[in-house]
């Protein structure tokens, strides 16, 4: 176990390490300039801005500038707000992401279960087809396009929740409905998948046998054990979700990093898109750490080696 | 036991004379024998909604690159001022708020057609510079398909070479192979696809590029895995020991033997690069103006959704349609191909 740890960790440095370096110099193949006035600059003020960004050192130099600083969580100034640090600007913004995320999956999760439950529970009836059909559409319909009309007619129309913004919990719920509808759909698909498998194990027989009631051994047996391989998703739902957050964030308008990452994009400020890519890779890597220890912890037969 | 035994008698009258014939008869095998892609083909047939999936897809497909000869990006760019922003309007369709050309402004139905010339009908209205957007919408399925086709035989190029190499090969080459597949897919797409957008020009290639580089990781892992079991089998022993080179052993024994887990694969990544693109172009950074596609439609539907929401619902309509026919012929494939394996 101690083994197979100290390998992943390893290999997470080794793949963040990797990344930082690709980031690094694809941006120093980038045309163009950090400053917006160039043209307007003289020969001595561009010195001295260089000096000041450390820009007139020798890129080997700069690149080891760059990684110490990343490894500290420091990626540098941002080129769009003048003098502010990449980490401070990204750092204001983890929160109200984060929060949208683990809101989002919570509900996508928990509503899945529920769903994919039912529906193995009453396989083979309209029940059943119904909830198919509403897994094969949430996983159909792009978030985006689901997140503006339920901003139009839920929040313009109906007028129920505030259209957008981020501070009052009421702003939250249209963007997390949006979010969740993915993971929702993908937890459905596969509890109802895996609960047909149970449903039909010795050890649920033998339940039933010995006289468990329905819900009994529903409870105890079948939804528990259906449950456990569903910590494996968590890593692609983790994915979906940081591909969601960047353009639900921008509908509605939340202070998250996605809106920040599709802002730093559209204007080029280079150093906040490596520190962005770098969060959203760190966080992956942990998070897919995470999900195998959690993993091998609640299911004993699962072990962490090779 | 012993007793029940003891008073058995048998005796040759407990034997009935059965004709020698019979036994013949017994060995036919009546049902004609099916091939593995007859097999997958019958149980598809009865997949309805895989079959209407692949029928509307063959449709879309059809109309899409069909469409080519009148519709093309010189005459998708020209505008036509005086009819911009016209809701659908079909002929016959008077009676019909949605279909008549009327819109409602203010809770009030009316006619946005009172200053275009009789008999001028736009099936899906008209976009911000008057053009037809029901030809908008045609188009930019054409290239949301062309972006997901190509990305997805490059990703099978890719996934499949990889695969093999890696799964053939084994022991060290393998152990490297497998690491930076590890490596590679424990980046975010996302991360990878906005490098790549940022690096090269926004536009179609790039986004095929992207996407290429970033999917192929699950396709190479599920062609590894079964190409190492592949591997120890006779036939493929077989053909080792005549001699036979390793490329022709690949597209002979292996290929063939990997088409399922190929077509399968393939029918998920497409509705994720259709995704993908539409994502990409819909916050800006993928397809943009004067280029379209179905991202960019519902980024410019999007803009005026409150006063025009016909212009987002049409685009958003085929996009959903096409990813809903895509999912549907995946599941229909998967079970079609591999009907013991999870449903």
């Amino acid at each position: 176990m101690a083994k197979y740890l100290l390998k992943r960790i390893f290999y997470m440095i080794l793949t963040l390490f990797l990344v930082a370096t690709i980031t690094f110099f694809l941006m120093k193949m980038m045309p163009g300039s950090p400053y917006a006035n160039e043209a307007k600059m003289t020969a001595t003020q561009k010195a001295i801005m260089n000096k000041q960004y450390g820009l007139d050192k020798p890129v080997i130099e700069q690149y080891i500038t760059y990684l110490a600083g990343a490894a500290h969580g420091d990626f540098g100034i941002s080129f769009q707000y003048s003098n502010q640090p990449v980490s401070s600007l990204i750092g204001a913004r983890l929160g109200a992401s984060a929060q949208l995320g683990l809101q989002a999956l919570v509900v996508g999760v928990i509503l899945g279960i529920i769903i994919g439950s039912i529906a193995a529970m009453n396989q083979g009836t309209w029940i059943d087809s119904t909830a198919t059909i509403v897994s094969i559409i949430g996983k159909s319909v792009p978030n985006f396009v689901l997140a503006v009309l339920l901003q139009y007619y839920i929040g313009l129309k109906l007028g129920w929740f505030p259209i957008a913004g981020w501070g009052e919990a009421a702003q939250t719920i249209m963007p997390t409905i949006a979010l969740s509808v993915g993971p929702l759909a993908e937890t459905a698909r596969f509890i109802r998948t895996e609960m047909v498998d149970t449903l039909s194990s010795d050890y649920v027989e033998l339940g039933k046998a010995k006289g468990l009631s329905r819900i009994e051994v529903i409870r105890k047996h079948t939804l528990r054990n259906s449950m456990i391989p569903l910590v494996t998703l968590i890593g692609p739902y983790a994915v979906a979700l940081m591909t969601g957050s960047m353009v639900i964030e921008n509908i509605f308008n939340i202070p998250g990093i996605g809106e920040q990452f599709t802002k730093s994009i559209l204007t080029n400020d280079y150093p906040t898109i490596m520190g962005v890519s770098m969060v959203y890779c760190f966080g992956l890597v942990v998070i897919l750490l995470l999900t195998d220890i959690v993993y091998s912890l609640i299911d004993p037969r699962i072990r962490l080696t090779d | 036991m012993d007793q029940d035994a003891s008073n058995v008698k048998i005796t040759p009258e407990s034997f009935e004379h059965v004709e020698k014939g019979d036994t013949q008869s017994a060995e036919h095998i009546s049902g004609p024998s099916l091939s593995f892609m007859q097999n997958v083909w019958i149980r598809f047939k009865s997949n309805k909604a895989a079959m209407i999936s692949a029928v509307i897809i063959i449709v879309m497909v059809v109309i899409a690159f069909g469409s080519s000869f009148w519709i093309n990006n010189s005459s998708l760019v020209k505008s036509a001022p005086q009819y911009a922003n016209l809701p659908a309007k079909w002929k016959g369709f008077d009676w019909l708020n949605g279909l008549n050309g009327k819109i409602k402004q203010n809770g009030v139905w009316t006619d946005a057609y009172a200053s275009v010339p009789a008999g001028k009908y736009f099936v899906a209205g008209t976009d911000y510079l008057g053009r037809s957007l029901a030809q908008r919408i045609i188009y930019g399925t054409k290239i949301s398909l062309i972006v997901a086709v190509v990305a997805a035989f490059f990703d099978l190029a890719i996934g499949i070479t990889y695969g093999i190499i890696s799964g053939w090969k084994g022991g060290m080459t393998d152990n490297i192979m497998q690491r930076i597949i590890e490596i590679i897919s424990s980046i975010p797409t996302l991360v990878i696809v906005v490098l790549m957008l940022v690096v090269l020009k926004p536009g179609i290639t790039s986004i095929i590029l992207a996407l290429a580089i970033s999917s192929w990781t699950t396709m190479a892992r599920q062609i590894r895995a079964e190409t190492l079991s592949l591997k120890n089998e006779e036939y493929v022993l077989a053909a080792r020991s005549l001699g036979e080179s390793t490329f022709k052993i690949a597209t002979k024994h292996l290929i063939p033997n990997l088409s399922s887990i190929i077509i399968i694969q393939t029918m998920y990544t497409i509705p994720s690069a259709i995704f993908f693109e539409a994502f990409l172009s819909f916050i800006g950074i993928g397809i943009s103006a004067p280029e379209t596609s179905l991202g960019v439609l519902l980024n410019e539907g999007q803009k005026n959704f409150q006063f025009l929401p016909y212009q987002m619902w049409y685009p958003a309509a085929v996009l959903c349609v096409l990813m809903i026919a895509f999912n549907l012929l995946g599941d229909g494939l998967r079970d079609a191909f591999d009907p013991k394996g999870q449903r």
